[in-house]
């Protein structure tokens, strides 16, 4: 259902739609603050002017017109989150010895397959990472993830949003926030313990294969009973920020796209013409990969007699020396070619 | 309350009292006068209902379809002017947001603080925290992705006025149906972690999912003409995004391409074969057919997309950047 709001000085009406938090009245230039919750504990940061950002986008794509702009200010939680990860399993881990002997003049050279059971326990320490958290429902994709990567290498002056010099044209490039604090935290909490428990798993079948390693070469970690308990976790998140960005749309034959960062003008996903040079490479890319591959093959098919050794080898090396010929091709013939910063 | 037609039936907004009909299959009505949204069995249930604003209008989803078309290998060269534009519908499609909270504890060692900006847990079961986006209709009149996000851009309020720029289309399934199939899914999802994260101990569960509500989207269907043939483009109407592009292929242009990759093809057999006599691996014939074997895949993918009349580009969420263009 549409809402009608009107200006606090003159009651005129206002143009709001649900991102608007604060809008200048287009009659008599007052600020009115339409989400009066976000008015404190809320940070922006300035940005610089679309002049300056076209000039840094002119370096890159040359005489080619500009024919879309747009400037939004984003909202994201930048969560810090710490947690301790205690973990312990078993596996048994498949190794491989090779045996050297001589009969009757003649080198022998025999395989012994062993399965060795190893017990892993261990702990890590103050396991932290940075997440950047965007407060829209269902918003994501490139852009937001490499926004999001560089908003934490970035060193920023966030103000807060009531000091900051709205005008009409910036309160309506602000994009409302849908999320508070305690779920920018739960969603940061559960990436954050996603990426531990895959980094953790990981480092327990190293530590598995290095202590098997004394009784041979290790092949395959299998795993037999698996505890990783995430402890004291800790999540602090910064005040809800906004931090410009530029969208352009440019082009000449064909139209192409780059964002381009407001606060310090970084470049952060372009979009470039695909040259001729970049699809053959693809291509010779694709024509090396495959025959590595197949070569590969070959020579391990030669050295075995069992069926089933074939088709193993088959499978490790044919299907994926097809998959890199599709995968070239397919990146030889894309439309666009995408520069990230 | 059911109106002449089988196929409709007459309600009354909840709102405003205005009469109107709407389709027998729909869960959710919206009021062509007042634009409630309400839950026809529950019709005090209202939702939050926002639309996504168009960016791109008519003209401008053409001329995006068309400068695409040209980027893609093998596409007509004059499409430019070659092209003419000979119909665009607007749809309003709906769609379901769900908000998908869970969180599995081990139950006697949990120890929750969830004061402002700071969450202490001593120790941590699973969890599951992710929104959903789903269309609300079961055959969408336009091929949508399964995959496709929302970008980060303006939205507005439900206005009747829309109902007039375009086809609006109203939320035909059931909800709650979906919702529950994600819930079940993300609370299996976070039951397994605590599983893992203490498999003696007995696990409690933290469920605050909900349904959020309704968001209506802005895609543009749009019918060109191109010596005689008809192709169809659907845009997203809120950023411009090509999400479904039919394009006439010129084989002068696709040929050259083609006889690339066959020869490519060839090359990879040869190459094997050389490096099978280098290393005396293998028959120098079954090497090279190896070879060829092994590069077919890509010769085949490439050659559905360069030969042939007409080839269709879809969008999908996973390849953006890899090997389609950034949203």
């Amino acid at each position: 259902m549409s809402r009608e709001f009107r200006c606090s000085r003159c009651n005129s009406p206002l143009d709001v739609t649900p991102d608007t938090i604060v809008i200048v009245c287009r009659y008599c230039g007052q600020l009115n603050w339409i989400r009066k919750d976000l008015k404190f504990d809320v940070y922006i940061t300035p940005t610089k002017s679309i002049e300056d950002a076209r000039r840094i986008l002119k370096h890159r794509i040359g005489g080619r017109r500009i024919s879309r702009e747009l400037l939004l200010y984003l909202p994201f939680y930048l969560v810090d989150v710490t947690c301790d990860v205690d973990y312990e399993g078993d596996f048994i881990v498949t190794v491989v010895k090779e045996k050297v002997r001589r009969r009757d003049g003649e080198t022998i050279i025999e395989t012994e397959t062993r399965y060795i059971p190893v017990h892993v326990k261990g702990r890590l320490e103050g396991e932290r990472s940075k997440i950047p958290v965007v407060a829209r429902k269902g918003v994501g994709g490139s852009m937001i993830r490499h926004l999001g990567s560089h908003l934490i290498g970035s060193d920023i002056e966030p103000i807060e949003i009531k000091d900051f010099e709205l005008d009409r044209k910036t309160s309506k490039s602000i994009l409302g926030a849908e999320l508070d604090s305690k779920e920018a935290i739960d969603i940061a909490i559960d990436e954050h313990l996603d990426n531990l428990r895959t980094y953790v798993k990981r480092l327990m079948e190293d530590e598995a294969r290095a202590e098997a390693s004394v009784y041979g070469t290790p092949t395959i970690v299998n795993t037999q009973r698996l505890r990783i308990t995430p402890l004291n976790i800790e999540a602090n998140t910064s005040p809800l920020t906004y931090y410009p960005i530029y969208v352009f749309n440019y082009g000449g034959r064909g139209e192409y796209k780059a964002y381009v960062t407001g606060w310090d003008l970084y470049p952060i996903l372009l979009e470039e013409p695909m040259p001729i040079w970049s699809r053959l490479a693809w291509i010779l890319g694709g024509i090396l990969g495959s025959t590595a591959l197949s070569t590969i093959f070959l020579f391990i098919a030669s050295r075995i007699e069992s069926v089933f050794q074939l088709l193993g080898a088959g499978v490790l090396f044919l299907i994926p020396a097809g998959y890199i010929s599709f995968y070239s091709v397919k990146k030889a013939l894309r439309p666009v070619r995408v520069e990230s910063g | 309350m059911t109106g002449g037609d089988t196929q409709f039936k007459s309600i009354t907004c909840p709102y405003c009292s205005a009469e109107y009909k709407v389709p027998k299959t729909v869960y959710y009505a919206t009021c062509p006068y007042c634009g409630t949204t309400f839950k026809l069995d529950s019709p005090e249930e209202k939702i939050e209902h926002f639309l996504f604003k168009i960016s791109y209008d008519e003209s401008d989803a053409y001329r995006k379809a068309k400068s695409f078309a040209q980027l893609l290998v093998g596409a007509a060269k004059d499409l430019e002017f070659g092209a003419s534009f000979k119909k665009a519908e607007l749809y309003y499609l709906p769609i379901y947001i769900y908000e998908i909270r869970v969180e599995a504890y081990c139950e006697d060692l949990s120890d929750v603080d969830t004061s402002r900006g700071s969450k202490f847990i001593s120790v941590g079961g699973g969890e599951d925290v992710k929104y959903y986006v789903v269309p609300a209709v079961e055959n969408p009149p336009i091929p949508i992705p399964e995959d496709y996000l929302f970008p980060a851009r303006m939205k507005e309020y439900f206005k009747p006025s829309i109902l007039e720029k375009g086809m609006y289309l109203q939320p035909e399934l059931n909800p709650m149906e979906y919702y529950e199939i994600y819930r079940s899914k993300s609370i299996g999802e976070a039951m397994e972690e605590a599983k893992i994260s203490c498999p003696n101990s007995s696990i409690s569960l933290k469920d605050e999912s909900r349904y959020v509500g309704i968001h209506h989207y802005p895609f543009w269907d749009i019918i060109y003409q191109y010596r005689g043939g008809e192709y169809r483009a659907v845009v997203d109407g809120a950023d411009g995004t090509i999400v479904y592009l039919e394009y006439p292929l010129d084989w002068s242009r696709g040929l050259p391409a083609a006889l690339g990759l066959f020869l490519a093809d060839i090359s990879t057999g040869l190459l094997t074969w050389a490096a099978s006599q280098i290393f005396q691996s293998y028959n120098p014939s079954i090497s090279f057919l190896l070879g060829l074997i092994s590069f077919a895949p890509g010769l085949t993918y490439g050659l559905t997309k360069l030969i042939g009349g007409k080839e269709i580009y879809r969008y999908r969420q996973s390849e953006e950047e890899s090997f389609l263009p950034i949203r």
